[in-house]
């Protein structure tokens, strides 16, 4: 199986394979791709099966086929049917343009990368700064504000696109009056509004305002105990590199490595414990961890431990 | 395939069977076999019905009375029972005691201290040790004799513990088993902890790969005893399977980079 990386390099490279199976649960990366592939060949066709495709370029036409990517969805019967005789037919099958199979479910992919290893590939999580890449690629009138909060929204690739679709077509003077809770209250992410709001109170060492948040939060209060850990990750991210981009930068400088790594273990003894014990209350537990930065040393879980 | 580990608790599963014992608690670690013991109860019974049920109070009640509609016998597996709430527990009590004729209630969990009492008193208990280096080894040659010989003398294949992780080792790509191998650069740790946890998480392709087998690939590779200290801490928390495996790893890189 190829690496995402390859995968794209290849599809964008001046001669792209005859064929490419894609797999995954990341339909905006395939969609990425077929744009490409058909923008390098100029026009895309459809078909029911990959052995219509075969049979197709199998026959010889007077009027010459004019290159075209051909796509292919969800087709089982390929999956059933391949083996090594049909991948040795499709290697040296003459197409003028590219097949382009899609699957979701990586299961049908297995058998396939048996027999066609170098034209396969499985796309199902893609890292948040890709995302963001991808999306200044696509949407280079978005600001960064726009594009970051479409990243923490969505759940995939293509998701945060169409959320940048539609604030593409948004008055821009309104999209930039509206905070960052709001815009991503408007795209059905409230809570995630909420965690980051609470994410720069941590950050920040700012008990009173952590506290009022927790007050309103409406989500599950397990996940904060999550949101802790992560805030405590990117704190160490800006604090160790400086070219890190991150949203809590600023706020980097109220913070110590031996405070951020204290904080996270903490934090992470309290989930274990939330984990075990069935009678521990979770508000608690988070006004215990917001206590703990209010120190001007975050306390080690073992000093903690040995004052319960 | 019968593991070294799995004979003696077979044996009690077939003194239990012969007196047709309605509810049994399995309690072993991950991937030992304990679904497998399942199936072999119910086979022991000669009852062909057999259910397996996440430990969610909704599930086990919508299962429970599924059987009351039936009057076939039929093995009801409740699977790792420690790892649901206590409603899942108690929703299973009334059954336990007053078991209808035709239903069978096997019980499995990691670790029996995390189960009621009541559930325990109403079961008849059988313990299943880890798989012995042997009996994986054995696993492997019948599973797959040529994927076997491929990766037996991998790091990775000396990292399996069980038979799930066994089964995961013989599927996957030899880019895959590499890449264990390759987690020595990562080892260095001079990336932030997001970013490590982000390469030692994801394999080269972007899918996300074993994380208990990533941290003991390491500890194999660095052959430090705080590692190796860090990495049993992080195993256990995984074996629990309270937490989410990435928030595991995230403890281990961070202890990695600043605990000593």
């Amino acid at each position: 199986m190829i690496s995402i990386q390859d995968l794209g390099l290849s599809i964008m490279s001046d001669s792209p394979k005859p064929l490419y199976v894609v797999g995954g649960q990341e339909y905006g990366i395939k969609d990425k791709y077929i744009k490409t592939l058909t923008t390098h060949y100029g026009s895309k066709e459809e078909y029911p099966s990959v052995s219509a495709v075969v049979d197709f370029m199998s026959v010889k036409h007077l009027v010459p086929v004019p290159p075209a990517v051909y796509i292919v969805r969800y087709d089982e019967t390929f999956v059933s049917a391949i083996d090594a005789k049909l991948a040795e037919r499709i290697r040296k099958l003459r197409v003028n343009g590219t097949i382009f199979c899609v699957y979701d479910d990586p299961k049908h992919l297995a058998k396939i990368d048996k027999f066609l290893p170098d034209c396969t590939a499985t796309i199902d999580a893609v890292n948040p700064k890709f995302v963001e890449k991808y999306l200044h690629d696509d949407f280079p009138k978005l600001d960064d504000r726009s594009i970051r909060i479409a990243t923490n929204c969505a759940v995939s690739y293509g998701h945060a696109r169409t959320i940048c679709a539609s604030m593409q077509y948004a008055d821009p003077t309104t999209l930039a009056n509206m905070s960052e809770s709001a815009l991503s209250f408007l795209f059905g992410c409230s809570n995630a509004a909420q965690e980051a709001d609470i994410q720069r109170a941590i950050a920040g060492r700012n008990f009173n305002s952590a506290i009022k948040l927790l007050e309103s939060y409406e989500g599950n209060l397990d996940n904060l105990v999550y949101t802790v850990l992560q805030t405590m990750i990117e704190l160490e991210k800006c604090i160790t590199s400086k070219y890190a981009t991150s949203s809590l930068r600023d706020y980097s400088k109220f913070w110590t490595l031996e405070d951020v790594y204290n904080m996270f273990m903490n934090a992470y003894a309290e989930l274990d414990e939330l984990r075990s014990n069935t009678s521990t209350d979770v508000k608690s537990s988070l006004i215990y961890l917001f206590g703990l930065f209010t120190f001007r040393h975050v306390p080690s879980v073992e000093v903690m431990s040995n004052v319960s | 395939m019968l593991a070294n580990s799995q004979k003696v608790a077979l044996q009690e599963l077939h003194e239990l069977a012969s007196i047709n014992r309605q509810s049994v608690l399995i309690e072993g670690p991950r991937g030992c076999g304990k679904t497998y013991l399942s199936n072999q109860y119910a086979n022991l019974l000669n009852v062909q019905e057999f259910h397996s049920v996440p430990p969610k109070v909704g599930d086990i009640r919508e299962a429970l009375d599924k059987v009351t509609l039936i009057d076939t016998p039929v093995v009801l597996q409740i699977e790792n029972l420690d790892l649901g709430v206590a409603g899942a527990s108690y929703t299973l009590l009334k059954s336990l005691e007053e078991p209808l004729p035709h239903v069978y209630i096997v019980i499995t969990c990691r670790n029996a201290e995390a189960v009621p009492d009541t559930i325990i008193s109403r079961s008849a208990v059988v313990n299943v040790g880890p798989p012995t280096l042997d009996d994986l080894d054995r696993y492997g040659i019948e599973k797959d004799r040529l994927k076997y010989s491929n990766v037996s003398s991998r790091l990775v294949w000396q990292c399996v513990r069980s038979f799930g992780e066994a089964d995961e080792v013989l599927e996957m790509s030899p880019d895959e088993i590499n890449y264990y191998e390759s987690l020595s650069e990562t080892c260095r740790f001079s990336d932030s902890v997001s970013n490590a946890v982000w390469k030692i998480g994801h394999y080269d392709s972007n899918k996300e790969c074993n994380v208990e087998l990533a941290i003991r690939s390491i500890a194999e590779l660095m052959h430090k005893p705080f590692i190796t200290k860090c990495s049993i801490d992080c195993v256990r928390d995984l074996d629990k399977g309270r937490i989410a495996p990435h928030a595991v790893l995230s403890k281990f890189v961070f202890n990695a980079k600043y605990g000593e």
